[in-house]
């Protein structure tokens, strides 16, 4: 390849792209926003936790993603985790969640520092308004951004501290639900915590956050 | 292709991704080295970064590419059981918007495969310093 051919590809390229964006302004920032890739990684946790044992169904008539993290609504869309042979889910799955940190059971009164927000949360079945760390099993964040940078690890390890203290390794859990194999984690309450990205080079960030329970999962569509 | 002729093609790289309002993915700061834990960073060689961008730029367009999200709604199927949501929406931050369906996220399978050619290309290219 020359550089006048690869200038024409270039062009060509940009040129097709802009071509083809869609017109709405308000896709564009909903994919901007990384809620194409949401959807992806929702669907890869969803694929998780069948292979782990879980039965999932969906609620609702549409699945929706908000645009800022809000409250649990039972009435809301969102998926039911069953344990094979029980008639009542035993976890429920929503996107755009805040919860209740683990530090605010400390703080009294409160303050905007009390809650954060996850992209996907598996949390106890009768979990409502904002779910206390306590009642959260599995929180998943989710970085569409294209080149993973260290301010990523830095969120996740505070998001982390505010799910549970550190502790020695026990089953997770997802794991004391009775199915599939046991996941350890070295956390008190013991929820999982994955960080799903699509740069590669996220992976050369795993070790420390790994000590405290911090699972990467590099999903790239 | 020499050093300059690869750094022309990265100026122009840039320039292309201000216009689609993504200029960090030209910030030279993204491909730097490490080789060891006790060595300084450095930059990439000219061509290592321009294919490292264009890759970047291809996981930007799978974030908005109709491909991924029927690949989405596949492994979702596949996951659960009973019905499957009708449709997939976003809420608008403002209350009086209506609801953005990902469903109408373009087809972008032609542009990428010319993309990724281009990098495999870019790849087999002799680069002279």
């Amino acid at each position: 390849m020359d550089k006048s051919s690869a200038q024409k590809t270039i062009l060509s390229i940009f040129g097709a792209y802009k071509a083809v964006r869609p017109a709405d302004r308000r896709l564009i920032r909903a994919l901007t926003d990384g809620k194409l890739y949401e959807l992806y990684v929702l669907s890869r946790v969803l694929q998780e936790l069948r292979r782990r044992g879980f039965q999932i169904r969906f609620v609702g008539k549409d699945l929706r993603f908000k645009a800022s993290p809000g409250l649990i609504w039972p009435s809301d869309p969102h998926f039911e985790l069953y344990v094979p042979g029980s008639s009542e889910p035993i976890f429920k799955l929503y996107t755009d969640i805040e919860f209740e940190t683990l530090g605010s059971t400390h703080q009294s009164p409160g303050d905007e520092s009390c809650y954060h927000e996850i992209d996907i949360v598996v949390v106890d079945a009768e979990a409502t308004d904002r779910p206390s760390h306590e009642q959260i099993a599995l929180g998943v964040e989710c970085k569409a951004t294209a080149n993973f940078t260290k301010s990523i690890v830095r969120e996740a390890l505070g998001l982390r501290r505010e799910l549970s203290y550190l502790q020695q390794p026990q089953p997770s859990r997802l794991s004391q639900a009775g199915v599939g194999p046991t996941t350890m984690v070295p956390a008190q309450p013991a929820s999982e915590y994955w960080l799903a990205f699509v740069d590669p080079k996220g992976l050369n960030y795993a070790a420390s956050p790994a000590a405290f329970g911090i699972k990467y999962q590099h999903w790239e569509p | 292709m020499n050093e300059e002729e690869f750094l022309a093609l990265e100026e122009l790289l840039r320039a292309q991704f201000e216009q689609i309002g993504a200029p960090e993915l030209g910030d030279p700061r993204s491909y730097l080295l490490r080789e060891e834990t006790e060595a300084p960073t450095r930059m990439r060689d000219p061509r290592s970064r321009l294919i490292e961008m264009l890759e970047a730029f291809d996981r930007r367009l799978a974030a908005e590419d109709r491909a991924t999200f029927d690949e989405a709604m596949g492994i979702m199927s596949e996951s659960t059981d009973g019905p499957m949501p009708e449709r997939v929406l976003v809420e608008p931050v403002s209350q009086v918007e209506p609801l953005v369906d990902l469903s109408a996220t373009p087809n972008l399978r032609q542009l990428r495969s010319t993309l990724r050619q281009m990098i495999n290309n870019l790849a087999e290219t002799p680069y002279s310093e």
